[in-house]
């Protein structure tokens, strides 16, 4: 059984010589054989401060995944804390190309209806680490956009790491 | 750059790190895994009459044992393929992937619906294992049981979902994709060991009768299975006999399935409008007429529909559990009467195996001069066990089937 996570991140950075903040949210779209394909909008926001070539950005996430089955339905909220180190590199003129490592944490909560009640569990957090490789078109000397893959894993979450394909409107002022 | 190339070089061990910990976490949901699933303690109850031995499922906590990986759903009692290729004897495929996530208090979760109906019926099979182990018949089967989840039957070009059977010549069960917001027969305690009972009726019976050529594959079908047009050759004879073997499997598969549940209507829990049909209650009446039942009567009634029979199997079908129904209410009025706990439906269960054996030697005598005869199985029942006087009076005293008497 596949599982497919297909994301659009809209994504603004705003960026100073010496400070970065970003905000946006995640359109994701869920496709397993066994379930319906679904998509869940999730926030993402993040602050994060530039270092010669390399900018650190601690990143926040939230998703939120509903599946409702015939006497059961569930509700899944994830949030991770993850901590970029990302670099560009010149791809001629106006491309860059970047891969970023990241590292953090996730923490799971499952709501599982059944027969009236609705039960919450919480996890414990959990290590998390990300891969992230991208594409930059500078449009002007103030944006441009970024065309990003990611692979995610977090321990014991998903059998199957996210992939996602994120796009990125950036602001540099 | 420098520093980029040094935290690389930090964190990319760290990536791998990360991946081996996750396996090690998988490790950890092997063995013994406490799970958070819809489950109904009824195993234990003593039901009795008035309760009908109703059952009610919640959310509990349910533990797993000999589990081999949680996420695939495979271990001791039951390993699980999801939608595999269905090959001439055996199946191809991959296990479902599942996801659960593992409370602070080390319970695990399942987030979606897959993951709970694999981890439900884990469980029913762990527990169908103890039954087994009860009445000393475990090693009749091979344990892990193969079962599939998610596959839709294609029959006349129709997509088939909402049904669970047993397929004798692969040794697995199927349970098919769920659809609707009826209680899904997966998760019904009942449904799960009347299929079980079918593979033992396959092992007791059938396989033999097939291997001597008594009985062709299709009798030796699933009845389920059994939903295409029939051979245009398959003698009346043929057809009695199927009809007859069908009945047999079904009604003592419902009586398996209360058994096991205790639960008398554990048919109409999810399927409510057979709970006429089906329902093994001494107050139901809807029924085919036992008072009809002898083999010539029978074998009258198969001759003259034998056309309608071909061109629409699920008509035979039909009468075949009407049938098998009414055996199973008289059989449980005669060994069970009206003690519903638990112990002794055990016992029922145990005179119900010994009787099999006999029953299947019995159908291996039939040859092309003669018919099975219905009686056949409660005669098996009296031969193979020591009945008490009570018993043999009531099995003396129904006026069904009379070729017993």
């Amino acid at each position: 059984m596949k599982k497919i996570f297909l994301g659009i991140l809209f994504f603004a950075q705003f960026a100073s010589a010496t400070f970065h903040i970003s905000l946006g949210s995640l359109v994701e779209f869920q496709k397993e054989e066994n379930q319906q394909s679904q998509a869940t909008l999730n926030f993402q926001g993040g602050i994060g401060w530039l270092q010669n070539d390399t900018i650190f950005r601690l990143e926040y996430n939230q998703l939120e995944r509903k599946s409702d089955g015939a006497v059961s339905s569930f509700s899944t909220h994830e949030r991770r804390f993850i901590l970029w180190d990302e670099n560009l590199y010149a791809l001629g003129n106006r491309y860059y190309y970047h891969w970023d490592i990241g590292l953090g944490i996730a923490e799971k909560e499952v709501q599982q209806s059944f027969a009236g009640n609705n039960e919450t569990v919480t996890s414990d957090w959990k290590p998390l680490v990300g891969l992230n490789l991208g594409i930059t078109r500078k449009l002007s000397s103030i944006w441009g956009i970024d065309l990003s893959g990611r692979l995610l894993a977090a321990e014991n979450f998903e059998p199957n790491p996210n992939l996602g394909l994120l796009a990125t409107v950036y602001f540099l002022f | 750059m420098k520093l980029q190339r040094a935290i690389t070089i930090l964190l990319l061990p760290l990536l791998f790190a990360n991946c081996q910990k996750r396996d090690l976490d998988a490790n950890a949901a092997k063995g013994d895994v406490m799970v958070r699933i819809p489950w109904s303690d009824f195993t234990d109850t003593e039901a009795d009459e008035s309760t009908q031995g109703a059952a009610k499922y919640e959310l509990d906590n349910v533990l797993l044992k000999g589990i081999k990986n949680l996420y695939a759903m495979s271990g001791q009692f039951l390993q699980t393929f999801y939608a595999p290729k269905y090959l001439q004897d055996h199946i191809s495929g991959n296990a479902p992937t599942l996801d659960f996530i593992r409370s602070r208090d080390g319970i695990y979760i399942p987030t979606n619906e897959l993951s709970q109906e694999a981890a439900v019926l884990y469980a029913h099979f762990q527990n169908l294992y103890d039954l087994d182990k009860s009445l000393g018949i475990e090693n009749l089967q091979t344990w892990p049981r193969k079962l599939t989840l998610g596959s839709v039957m294609q029959v006349n070009d129709q997509k088939v979902m909402n049904n669970t059977l047993y397929d004798g010549a692969r040794d697995i069960y199927i349970v098919l994709k769920h659809s609707g917001q009826d209680f899904p027969l997966w998760m019904n305690a009942g449904v799960n060991a009347h299929e079980h009972f079918h593979s033992h009726f396959y092992k007791l019976v059938k396989s033999e009768l097939l291997k001597s050529k008594k009985i062709n594959a299709i009798v030796g079908a699933d009845s389920h299975l059994l939903q295409e047009a029939l051979p245009s050759d398959l003698t009346a004879k043929e057809i009695y006999t199927l009809f007859l073997i069908r009945a047999w499997d079904e009604g003592l598969a419902d009586l398996w399935g209360w058994i096991y549940s205790g639960e008398v209507d554990f048919v109409s829990t999810s399927l409510p409008s057979l709970k006429d049909a089906r329902s093994l209650s001494a107050k139901s009446v809807q029924g085919f007429n036992m008072e009809q039942i002898t083999k010539e009567n029978l074998y009258k009634n198969i001759q003259n529909q034998v056309e309608v029979y071909k061109k629409n199997p699920t008509e035979l079908n039909s009468q075949s559990y009407l049938y098998g129904t009414a055996m199973a209410r008289q059989l449980k009025a005669i060994f069970a009467g009206q003690i519903w706990n638990k112990k002794n439906r055990i016992e029922f269960a145990r005179k119900i195996i010994a009787a099999l054996p006999v029953l299947k030697d019995g159908l291996l005598k039939v040859d092309d001069k003669n018919l099975a005869d219905p009686a056949l199985l409660f005669s098996s029942i009296r031969s193979a066990n020591k009945l008490s006087a009570v018993e043999n009076e009531r099995i003396d005293n129904i006026t069904v089937p009379r070729g017993l008497k």
